[in-house]
């Protein structure tokens, strides 16, 4: 603690100071670096009084909160909100919640990589606390005693001298004029005394978003606002040959037309080569826009085929072409009857598909700053992005964040923002760009194709010896260096290593595989490839060694301390869906076990299938997940039960290809997402715990492809080693 | 083209395009951005709103086939006499099941749940997954959007278990 000892005359500023030091060990980059100006800014912008960054109070009581991460349906606006409260001592029926906008002074706004509660779980906790301790400190200054007289509690704090009683909208004023604590002058609850932290409350966006009134970013309507769709380059590098706008920019409604964008690289979020129509309605612009016959040139990648590039980098990894990325060696001693196993997995290339299109709005001020609504997952990658692609600095961008109707990932592009923003610069006028279905499917920014290669050596006396494993995907770090070819081994690769299990020998190759497209981050990531080729051969293993999965699970994670909570979902959940009786379900029918630790959570899923001649029906899917400290356990639930069927759609349905470097597909009916018909039952366990917090919103998806493919193994006897199954079966 | 249309029993003035769908139509034009845009091809279910008592992909309506038929949207059909008391309770059962992530399919899935329990006395379990598998739920909140329309449709559905 740098400022242990200045407990008097501290600035709000030296409180963040304090808080950043306490929770420097989780990140550097969660510190929320508070300047007083910005609490200004904050102060000034609502009715109320300021407590801190996060804290509002007005006279009425109603207790203002802020959500600096942006709500896509993992319900945070609402966790974010149980953490300050319960810290403050709120009563629930007071408490709102605002969108933050895009500023620094929030620290990390990016919400990805499921981190908003394990990595600002401790940081909110005290500006709970903190603004708690004010108030109390301006009721002991109130009734000239001492502070520690007082006792706040569900809006009220007490005198404990006589009984009498201030509710926090009587003290608002006074207390936002008190010093800010330093962060060692607060006194954080314990597990047992939480009143929200842990609890199921009902998301605080319940009724908006069932009445129709919840805006996202498709929805934001400003005065004076054109509509804007674009045709984007269907190839990555692909520019405009040849164009005729004249008879489009006389379409009913149409206001202009024009050719923008650009090819250069590295591709990053710059708004590639379109042609853009504005009009007064959407549709308008839309039906302009598809009447058109633009002629594209080719790129480098006009030839790419994504099939044949399946079957090269299945070559390449088959016959060791790649470079090593790890090792781990034990010195164990050689069995004698050793012999070999191998199996390589495919997955295709995935598209989020969030139900909400991409969209932003952007309007330029007569002062020539920028102000943006939309549907980002980063709003100050947005601010940088922006500012950098229309001359301003990124303050000069102000970015407002709507709700986001579903992300996955995609959200976390600028891309679309940018778009609208070179637009409405253009038009000197608002202007929303709307994205459609068919611009997300074939515009977005893809989850690698990937191919990974096991090779074995087991024993039937020793078990599993040696495990080598070749890997062929692109990194995401091709959108900043397109001839980054290799994932990345602290990234990409670091959930394949797997050195936490207990085997002798370990090796991860990987194959040079160039991007051909735009790589970008989809729900859990590489995880998804990683998890699936892994959960696959550990079953492919055990039925060789003639072992019970359970058993061959068990003992690869052994003893070690790090495996301990994976190993103890994956025997809960085979309890919880009676594994071992699992023979005495009728011949059709099947379980299936995978296992897999990411984003600081350890989850197993149990899938039990049915297979009836071409027929697969996932009819029941049990999953168990430790995650540490839960702040709201349906939120919890609720993102189980999400990341069961995006599991199910990368199993049985999703396939993004290229053909002649353009993406094949288009809308829902050839990139099939799961529907309700075809939705299992779901059972779902939350390991009670209060350690550290792990991450909910993605680590969910990995193992739930495997143990459908298992599952379908143990029903059938046919391995399946490429996704999605319904090449296979009708889904 | 001038058009009078009946929206949640109000009557709206509009000129367009004959071929604009009535998606547009309510978004751009009369700013009941309640009604999502999710496909644009009828296949998602996000745009549903009801027409005389059906349930319609709001995307591949024009406005010129709409006559003088009755529009209901998100906003208002609990208020309106014809549905009012199915849409109540479906909103309640959303709620009770907390049953949104996103959100952004739910004002779809609403309107094609109260479509569905408004248009069948007699509903199964398998009845409401086949009547509701044309609206996407990306989020997958298909489980809770089951046992709120079982609870509706008094259907014995099977309760979500969790430890």
């Amino acid at each position: 603690m740098d400022n242990a000892l200045n407990i008097q005359n501290v600035s709000r500023r030296q409180f963040i100071r304090g808080a950043s030091a306490s929770t420097a060990v989780f990140s550097l980059q969660c510190t929320i670096p508070l300047s007083a100006l910005t609490v200004a800014e904050q102060a000034q912008a609502q009715s109320g009084s300021a407590l801190n960054l996060f804290v509002n109070i007005a006279k009425d009581n109603t207790v203002t909160l802020t959500c600096h991460r942006s709500e896509m349906g993992q319900g945070i606006r609402t966790s974010v909100a149980q953490v300050i409260a319960d810290e403050l001592e709120a009563d629930w029926q007071y408490v709102n919640v605002i969108q933050a906008i895009g500023d620094k002074a929030y620290g990390d706004q990016n919400t990805d990589g499921s981190q908003s509660i394990r990595r600002f779980l401790t940081e909110l906790r005290q500006f709970g606390a903190s603004a708690q301790y004010m108030l109390k400190q301006a009721a002991a200054n109130f009734w000239q005693v001492d502070i520690s007289q007082c006792e706040a509690k569900n809006h009220y704090v007490t005198n404990n001298n006589n009984g009498r009683k201030l509710s926090y909208g009587d003290l608002a004023e006074l207390a936002s004029a008190i010093t800010v604590p330093d962060a060692n002058q607060l006194t954080l609850k314990k597990p047992e005394q939480f009143n929200y932290i842990g609890k199921g409350l009902k998301s605080l966006d319940l009724d908006s978003m069932i009445n129709g009134t919840a805006e996202y970013g498709q929805d934001v309507q400003i005065p004076n606002m054109l509509y804007a769709c674009l045709k984007r380059a269907p190839v990555m590098g692909s520019t405009i040959a040849k164009v005729d706008l004249d008879n489009t920019k006389k379409q009913a409604g149409v206001v202009d037309a024009f050719t923008m964008g650009e090819h250069s690289f590295p591709v990053t979020f710059n708004a590639v080569s379109s042609v853009a129509v504005v009009a007064t309605n959407t549709w308008a612009a839309k039906k302009a826009l598809d009447a058109l016959n633009i002629q594209w040139r080719d790129s480098e990648y006009s030839q790419y085929d994504s099939q044949a590039d399946v079957q090269t980098k299945q070559q390449m990894a088959e016959n060791g072409k790649s470079k090593r990325q790890a090792q781990a060696n034990k010195q164990g001693p050689k069995p004698k009857d050793l012999t070999e196993l191998t199996a390589t997995y495919t997955l295709p290339y995935l598209a989020h598909a969030p139900m909400e299109p991409p969209a932003a709005t952007a309007m330029f001020h007569k002062d020539g700053s920028c102000e943006i609504w939309s549907c980002v997952q980063s709003p100050q990658a947005v601010q940088r992005n922006v500012a950098q692609r229309v001359g301003l600095k990124p303050e000069q961008v102000k970015v407002n964040v709507t709700l986001l109707g579903g992300a996955f990932g995609r959200k976390a592009q600028p891309d679309f923002v940018v778009e609208a923003a070179l637009i409405a610069k253009r038009m000197g006028q608002p202007v929303k760009v709307v994205w459609s279905r068919e611009d997300d499917i074939q515009h977005d920014y893809y989850h690698t194709n990937s191919v990974i290669h096991h090779k074995a050596q087991i024993s039937r006396t020793a078990g599993l010896y040696r495990w080598d494993t070749h890997v062929a995907f692109t990194p995401i770090q091709s959108l900043w260096n397109i001839n980054k070819d290799i994932p990345n081994k602290n990234f990409e690769l670091r959930d394949i290593i797997r050195h936490n299990f207990n085997i002798d020998k370990m090796q991860t190759h990987a194959v040079s595989s160039p991007a051909h497209t735009r790589i970008g981050w989809l729900r859990s990531v590489a995880n998804i490839q990683n998890a699936f080729s892994i959960g696959c051969f550990m079953d492919e293993v055990a039925h060789a060694l003639k072992q019970n999965p359970l058993a061959h699970w068990n003992h690869l994670l052994g003893n070690q301390p790090e495996n301990s909570k994976l190993k103890n979902v994956t025997n809960r959940v085979c309890e919880m869906a009676n594994w071992q009786q699992r023979d005495s379900l009728p011949e059709d029918e099947a379980l299936g076990l995978a296992a897999h630790h990411s984003f600081a959570s350890d989850i197993a899923v149990v899938s039990h299938v049915k297979v009836t001649g071409n027929k697969l029906t996932v009819k029941k899917v049990y999953l168990s997940i430790d995650a540490g400290t839960i702040v709201n356990i349906d939120r919890v639930k609720a993102q189980m039960e999400s990341a069961i069927i995006f599991g199910l759609s990368i199993a049985l349905l999703n396939e993004i290809s290229f053909k002649n470097g353009a993406v094949e597909q288009s809308n829902f009916h050839d990139f099939q997402v799961l529907r309700i018909n075809q939705s299992p039952e779901i059972q779902v366990d939350v390991v009670k715990s209060t350690d550290k917090p792990g991450g909910v919103g993605e680590p969910g998806v990995p193992p739930v492809p495997p143990s459908i493919v298992n599952a379908v193994y143990a029903a059938t006897g046919k391995r399946h080693r490429s996704l999605p199954l319904n090449q296979f079966y009708t889904v | 083209m001038k058009y009078t249309l009946s929206i949640n029993n109000r009557v709206h003035q509009v000129e367009a395009e004959p071929d604009m769908p009535v998606l547009w139509v309510l978004r751009d034009l009369l700013n009941f951005t309640g009604t999502k845009f999710g496909c644009g091809k009828g296949l998602c279910g996000a745009c549903t709103v009801l027409l005389n008592g059906q349930a319609l992909r709001s995307c591949s309506l024009p406005i010129s086939a709409v006559g003088d038929g009755k529009l209901a949207t998100i906003e208002e059909v609990d208020r309106i006499a014809e549905y009012k008391k199915n849409a109540i309770a479906i909103k309640q059962a959303w709620q009770d099941n907390n049953v949104p992530q996103c959100g952004y399919c739910q004002p779809g899935q609403i309107m094609s749940a109260i479509a569905l329990v408004s248009n069948n006395s007699r509903l199964d379990k398998q009845a409401i997954k086949n009547g509701m598998s044309g609206n996407i739920c990306r989020c997958g909140t298909y489980a809770r959007i089951e046992k709120a329309i079982c609870s509706v449709a008094g259907v014995n559905c099977k309760e979500m278990e969790s430890k």
